[in-house]
């Protein structure tokens, strides 16, 4: 273990200086994340809702605070047409209002873990999207991280707005930690990517929350490729009648690299639907976690949930624990779960042999095919591709043995 | 439909009446500490190491916690203080059922003992409150080298082979409630089948709790030699009292090489009673323990029969059933766990939650690093009945093994809509076809069942989903 004496803790002076030249609304939430953070315990092999990593040698101390870098792309037509792509900390000048009901909104809702109350309370980078009613965007929006400890983004999407956000993170700390909140207006469509591409020695957590209105819908994906430690909690709040929402995930893990993902399907009106799928490809001695729940409250009559976590085992060493959970309090639903564990099916190796694929080319054919179904379900191939890219180099190292 | 208060309920259940027995022939006082222990061990002269166990297992029971993942709302509402431990009956056991005292053969009469027996018992085990009072054993049973009886009088007449094997596959320190067991068990099964010997007659044996805020500790160990199959029954039910009653038995079995045992069970203990009973099997190379488990009864149940496949080749089955209605939840599950190489199990889970009534399916698969050919299913359906009631799916598995092929699933729903006009287009009432439609949900479950059991849970059911409709 590292030895504690090594970090300077962190003084809540750093959330004066940092609140400084903030709305005073905003100063009193970061003290109060901050307390929350300082609650909670440390993350050891015992703690509840950790137990499963091997924390063994990885320093999850919480770094002081330091400047983010933050790159934004958007067209600029969308720009002259309303769609504000900007930082976190001048926006919350020209639109406070909107941004306070959505920060306030999300406040220390009840699973917000130690990490992500540090970034509520640290963070010093940011980015903000704000679709207004009726806005169509032409080409989707990037938010690229490349470096910082603690960061905040929002996305909002006002009325019947349609927009695509892609969320991609670079960071090579020591430990970082965001919080991301997706706010879908009555008929808006969201599609939304998190792409976690850190480096390999980089503990990564975030929070994602969405909030979707009347009708609205969001089609979510994060993709986890990088990182050593990767904890992600992923909710869903299906607030308004008729909102729908589909979850993907994809990971590709290797060495000893570790992915937690905690899903949440929240149906909280009658006529939601919810549609989740969460893939893990795992190689050498990786190890994924999946902790995902679905709950239907009493009177959201006629919800509609799936949700399904696949596994691949690549090799002898790789490990996968999945805990599909379901709470249920209304009767007139369709709920299912499933999960699977195991390694590339011998039939489809046979098969793809059969038509005269090398053993090794097969496998990698078969596990190129277990990640295309959720770029398909995307449905952006344009977004899609990219991340595809990003695999190709580790599908190489996949064998049939 | 409004949530159906408790009273009405009560009205409804079968097994609703109580005896007059007062004559126990000892009552100990309420609450546990070592003076009470001491004295249930020197009443059953007992040896030496299992006294020591006795005393060990209280302070491991003071010591721990209650698991922090279970329904500590209803779990919370248990007063130690203000349970019986231990309470005998009558101090006669009977080899013949004339020789039953006149009371308790009543409640058995009324359970419909005789007449089970009549038809199809291999060996009749029945325990009233905290000790056997009736017993017998076919001749060929006998001849055949089975041991069939209670677990009191195993440990005196057989203490070499119980002590072997005596809570070597649940020890006390594995949760507080099989801690409590350890330290105030009395009575339960014993059964030993010794090598290459197949049972084909079931052995059976109906349990009884009939003292108001009395607990019952039963302890169940079988023991399948090699080669040999076993298969045991077990029914609950009890009468109605109005505070709430405790049982925490705990049920070991060893399946030896190439042995089968299974193990039937159905509790329907009255409304008010925790039933917090810790069941786990060890199956050795290639052996089968299956495990054929329905919970009807009680205010809260915790139960999780648990296959371990220690040798290459071991399988474990569990099919259960679960029922929950007004003020119950049903928290039950099973786990596998799966310690050796081409290794198989098998979850079938059902769940019916009515009026307010909450089931959950909590489960484990573990596949430990190496152990390679593994095959775990697991099933879970669960139907809701009404907007009051709830359903939850706990389910976890951890892999460790890569040539392995795990598989979970599960759905919730509710009665469809088309079966019930199908079936109601055919002249049946709503309640008669919402009837059928549950029956034919459990039916995997049922069709399992010897015939008796089948009939009365299917009566069962009818009973409570009268007034589920409308």
């Amino acid at each position: 273990m590292t030895d504690t004496l090594t970090h300077a803790k962190i003084e809540r002076s750093a959330i004066d200086r940092l609140s400084k030249d903030e709305p005073a609304w905003l100063g009193q939430m970061r003290r109060a994340a901050f307390a929350r953070y300082e609650e909670l315990p440390q993350p050891g092999d015992a703690t509840p809702g950790w137990r499963r990593l091997s924390l063994e040698g990885i320093d999850l101390h919480a770094p002081t605070p330091e400047p983010s870098r933050i790159d934004l792309r958007a067209a600029d037509a969308d720009r002259t047409r309303g769609l504000v792509v900007s930082s976190l900390r001048p926006a919350l000048a020209a639109h406070g209002d909107a941004l306070r009901e959505t920060i306030a909104a999300a406040h220390l809702g009840k699973s917000v873990g130690r990490y992500a109350a540090l970034a509520e309370a640290l963070w010093q980078g940011g980015a903000v999207v704000i679709a207004p009613a009726g806005f169509q965007a032409s080409v989707p929006v990037y938010i690229d991280v490349g470096a910082g400890p603690y960061h905040r983004v929002i996305v909002m999407a006002g009325t019947g707005a349609k927009l695509t956000v892609v969320e991609t993170h670079r960071e090579a700390d020591r430990l970082s930690a965001g919080i991301v909140d997706v706010v879908c207006g009555q008929g808006a469509s969201v599609h939304y990517v998190h792409v976690q591409d850190c480096a390999n020695s980089a503990s990564v957590f975030s929070h994602q929350r969405a909030t979707l209105a009347r009708d609205a819908r969001l089609v979510s994906l994060n993709f986890g490729i990088g990182g050593c430690l990767s904890r992600s909690d992923v909710e869903v709040e299906l607030c308004g009648q008729g909102a729908e929402s589909d979850m993907l995930g994809l990971v590709f893990a290797e060495g000893q690299q570790e992915f937690d993902y905690h899903t949440l399907q929240g149906h909280r009106s009658p006529n939601t639907r919810s549609d989740l799928l969460f893939k893990s490809a795992l190689d050498d001695r990786s190890h994924s976690a999946y902790t995902g729940v679905i709950i239907i409250d009493r009177g959201a009559q006629r919800s509609d949930a799936y949700q399904a976590n696949r596994n691949l085992l690549l090799s002898e060493g790789a490990r996968a624990d999945t805990e599909p959970m379901l709470e249920i309090e209304a009767d007139d639903v369709r709920c299912t779960h499933g999960a699977t564990v195991g390694p590339v099916d011998e039939e489809q190796l046979f098969y793809a042999r059969s038509r005269g694929l090398a053993p090794d080319d097969a496998a990698r054919l078969i596990v190129d095919g277990f990640f295309q179904e959720v770029f398909e379900k995307f449905g952006e191939p344009a977004v899609t591709e990219s991340l595809r890219e990003k695999v190709a180099p580790h599908l190489g190292r996949v064998s049939a043995s | 439909m409004a949530t159906q208060p408790q009273t009405l309920v009560d009205k409804d259940y079968k097994y609703g009446f109580r005896d007059e027995t007062t004559n126990y022939a000892f009552k100990a006082r309420k609450g546990i500490d070592h003076d009470i222990v001491e004295q249930i061990s020197q009443m059953k002269k007992e040896p030496r190491w299992m006294r020591d166990f006795r005393h060990r297992s209280l302070d491991i029971f003071f010591a721990k916690p209650l698991p922090p993942w279970a329904d500590l709302e209803a779990l919370g509402q248990i007063n130690f203080d203000d349970i019986y431990y231990y309470m005998r009956a009558s101090d006669v056991e009977g080899k013949t059922w004339e020789e039953v005292p006149e009371d308790i053969k009543r409640t058995f009469d009324r359970l419909g003992i005789p007449e089970a027996e009549r038809k199809f018992l291999g060996g009749v085990t029945a325990q009233y409150d905290s000790e056997v009072v009736y017993h017998s054993i076919r001749k060929d049973l006998e001849a055949l080298g089975v041991l069939f009886g209670d677990m009191d009088t195993a440990l005196r007449e057989h203490e070499d082979i119980v002590r072997e094997h005596f809570a070597t596959v649940i020890p006390p320190a594995d949760n507080k409630f099989s801690a409590l067991n350890s330290a105030v068990w009395s009575g339960g099964s014993f059964i030993w089948v010794p090598p290459g010997v197949r049972v084909d007659i079931p052995l059976q044996a109906y349990f009884r709790i009939n003292a108001e805020s009395m607990g019952q500790f039963e302890r169940t160990l079988i023991i399948a030699e090699p080669g040999s199959f076993v298969h045991y029954i077990e029914g609950c039910t009890a009468p109605t009292y109005s505070s709430n009653s405790l049982h925490s038995a705990v049920v070991e079995l060893i399946a030896k090489e190439g042995a089968h045992i299974r193990y039937t069970t159905i509790q329907n203990w009255y409304k008010n009673i925790y039933n917090l009973v810790t069941k786990r099997a060890i199956a050795q190379k290639n052996a089968h323990v299956e495990w054929v488990d329905g919970n009807i009864g009680s205010r809260l149940t915790m139960k999780y029969p648990s296959v371990y496949m220690m040798g290459e080749g071991a399988r474990g089955d569990v099919l259960s059933i679960a029922y929950a209605s007004d003020g119950q939840h049903q928290d039950a599950g099973s786990k596998m766990i799966h310690a050796a190489p081409n290794t198989t199990s098998l979850i079938t889970s059902k769940s019916v939650s009515k009026g307010g009534g909450r089931t959950s399916y909590r489960g484990l698969v573990k596949v430990y690093e190496g152990c390679d050919g593994v095959k775990s299913n697991v099933r879970c359906d669960a139907l809701l009945m009404d907007p009051e009631s709830r359903s939850d799916t706990y389910p976890t598995m951890e892999i460790d093994s890569k040539n392995v092929r795990i598989e979970h699933e599960a759905t919730v729903s509710k009665v469809g809509e088309e079966q019930l006009f199908y079936v109601m287009s055919r002249g049946m009432t709503e309640v008669e076809a919402t009837t059928m439609i549950v029956n034919g949900f459990f039916e995997p479950f049922v069709k399992e069942l010897p015939m008796e059991y089948a009939v009365e849970l299917n009566r069962l059911i009818a009973l409570e989903m009268e007034g589920s409709v409308g």
